[in-house]
């Protein structure tokens, strides 16, 4: 079934000379371009690899303005100056984007703080002496349960 | 020490529990996203419409523009027609309404329209450019655009008359005098 209709979509696109594709130029650094911005009409996918309209419409964008002569921060900044950073799969390393980064970093070096500081706290209570034994001798309670004990022995 | 790390530890869980609540929201929801268009001056465009003939941003300055994105095989974009058409009837003398076709063939936006009529004009937009150049997402999409040819507003989805209405009324009223 799938694969009638895909025979089928086939055939249509080669009845229509219209909707035929156009002829894409390998072009690596709009490849890279295209692997960095997120396709908005998609879920979480980059338009390079998207089959979406939309996305195709963008990366025809991306190819022609690298044609044109336009650097990769040009591009990459005309689609965040129109979509916002959320277009951009790796966020920015600066600005509140930075948190992204220096976070998880800063949040391991802290839970491995609190695990350190943790062992060596139970460590120390371990080694600590108990209570000395012979302060209690004083107590006459004690003395006498001792003295008695002793006697039974 | 032991209040210090529970302190530390009650932080971190609830940081990461309203990370995992709202910080991923906007990044399966790519309609959530604010248009960072808002207050910046629109994209300019030069569109052919629909019937013939050439429109730009530029001629339509001097009076408040919506532009609404749409198309044929968007079923929200039904019942927003009606509302546009409405909308657009209502402040003829005093706005601009256009019509922008997303991703869509001029055949299927034609008859698309003649069963339901179009008071404002249709423009077609090969290969995206225009809806690129505005950060659409999908359909429908709605930008207010001030007299002086500022994005005021963007409205994602179907939109009632209460909604163009509570958008459109403020730019009237700062609307410059000498529209054309």
């Amino acid at each position: 079934m799938t694969s009638a209709l895909f025979a089928l979509s086939l055939a249509a696109v080669a009845a229509a000379p219209d909707a035929a594709p156009k002829a894409v130029v390998h072009d690596p650094v709009a490849e890279q371009i295209g692997r960095e911005l997120r396709c908005p009409v998609c879920q979480g996918m980059p338009i390079g690899e998207s089959p979406s309209e939309m996305a195709q419409a963008m990366m025809q964008r991306v190819r022609e303005m690298h044609t044109e002569g336009k650097s990769k921060d040009e591009i990459t900044d005309y689609f965040v100056q129109r979509y916002g950073e959320w277009v951009l799969l790796e966020p920015k390393h600066s600005g509140f984007s930075l948190l992204v980064w220096v976070l998880p970093p800063v949040a391991l070096l802290a839970g491995l703080g609190i695990v350190i500081a943790y062992v060596r706290h139970s460590r120390t209570r371990r080694d600590e002496p108990t209570a000395p034994v012979a302060a209690a001798t004083d107590d006459p309670y004690l003395q006498r349960v001792r003295k008695s004990l002793e006697e039974d022995v | 020490m032991k209040h210090v790390v529970f302190g530390v530890m009650l932080v971190a869980v609830a940081a990461l529990v309203w990370v995992l609540a709202f910080g991923f929201r906007e990044s399966y929801d790519p309609q959530a996203v604010p248009s960072v268009l808002e207050n910046k001056p629109a994209p300019p465009f030069a569109l052919t419409k629909l019937d013939g003939g050439q429109v730009t941003l530029a001629e339509l300055r001097g009076r408040p523009i919506v532009v609404n994105f749409w198309s044929s095989w968007c079923e929200p974009c039904k019942a927003e027609h009606r509302t546009l058409q409405a909308a657009a009837k209502m402040f003829a003398d005093r706005a601009h309404f256009v019509g922008v076709v997303y991703q869509d063939t001029p055949e299927l936006a034609r008859s698309y329209l003649q069963g339901r009529g179009s008071a404002f004009p249709q423009l077609l937009d090969p290969d995206s450019r225009v809806a690129i150049d505005y950060g659409v997402a999908g359909v429908p999409e709605s930008f207010f655009i001030d007299g002086d040819g500022v994005v005021r507003q963007k409205f994602v989805g179907p939109m009632s008359y209460d909604v163009i209405r509570q958008f459109l009324e403020p730019l009237l009223a700062s609307a410059p005098r000498s529209t054309p």
